[in-house]
């Protein structure tokens, strides 16, 4: 349906557009179509990562709780029952360094944590040889 | 649906380049700016290939153009209003101001006349004078009763004749 008369065709007349439209119409499908092969690119990459770290999530165990050592709850309630000997005094002073170092037990709060309180007799700074025992 | 391949997306290229080009250029009176209007409204034709019709893609080219063409228009007035585009557009061709002076005096009284028109006469009147299309695709282009088309052609003809005694 043509709508010009002769009026219309004064005011408006039809213009030809720039040369080479064609060409460029072109080459901006081929970048559209280059961008758009490297966002997909990207998007499996990304997705690609996103599933290596929900594999990773889903597959490592979960960590073990640490539990205390087996038997040391029963062993503590036998000895406050005096069913069995509480162990040695783990710390004593050598025979032979007596005279010179005393060693005395802190009592705690908390009957697993022993504090010793090792002294010089002589009231010098005490020095204790290394290897544990006085 | 129809296949709408690179082939097919040339051909129609080379069939509504000039009228789309016409209907652009006469909202954005820039030439460099509307055959970017025009390439720009082709290749997001391109990326929705998958989702059109070829046998009624013709009022969607249009819509799309125009579109864009308004959005350039509303960016370019923002742009001077905040005044980064001080220098006006001048004739590039020196054969320009000898060939016209007399048409291009014309062509600004025209100019000023079909800007001075609103936007949905002047759409209508683009349209009906460049596309080629029927009154039923204008109408489905600019999402209004085909009836209105004629109503607001013959409008925007008696204010362009008013505008221009």
């Amino acid at each position: 349906m043509d709508l010009r008369d002769d009026e219309t065709d004064r005011l408006f007349p039809v213009l030809d557009p720039p040369p080479g439209g064609l060409t460029r119409l072109r080459a901006r499908i081929r970048q559209d179509r280059r961008r758009r092969t490297a966002s997909w690119g990207l998007v499996t990459a990304a997705a690609g990562i996103a599933a290596l770290v929900l594999a990773v999530l889903v597959l490592t165990p979960a960590p073990r709780k640490i539990r205390a050592l087996p038997g040391l709850e029963s062993d503590l309630l036998a000895i406050q029952l005096g069913i069995v000997d509480p162990p040695r005094e783990p710390v004593s002073v050598r025979p032979d360094l007596r005279n010179e170092f005393a060693v005395r037990r802190i009592p705690t709060t908390d009957e697993r944590v022993v504090f010793y309180l090792v002294g010089s007799r002589s009231g010098g700074p005490a020095s204790p040889p290394e290897g544990g025992e006085l | 649906m129809t296949a709408f391949g690179e082939v097919e997306l040339e051909a129609l290229y080379e069939r509504l380049e000039k009228p789309v080009y016409n209907v652009v250029y006469r909202w954005l009176w820039n030439p460099e700016e509307a055959r970017d209007v025009v390439q720009d409204a082709f290749v997001r034709l391109w990326r929705m290939r998958r989702r059109i019709e070829l046998a009624t893609v013709e009022p969607l080219v249009y819509k799309i153009a125009l579109n864009l063409a308004r959005s350039r228009l509303r960016r370019r007035r923002i742009i001077r209003w905040v005044g980064f585009d001080a220098v006006a557009p001048t004739l590039r061709d020196p054969q320009d101001v000898e060939a016209g002076v007399a048409r291009s005096e014309d062509q600004a009284r025209v100019r000023e006349a079909v800007l001075a028109l609103p936007d949905d006469l002047r759409q209508v009147i683009v349209l009906c004078e460049f596309s080629g299309m029927k009154y039923e695709q204008i109408a489905e282009a600019l999402s209004i009763p085909p009836g209105t088309v004629g109503s607001r052609r013959h409008r925007a003809l008696t204010k362009l004749r008013e505008l221009l005694a």
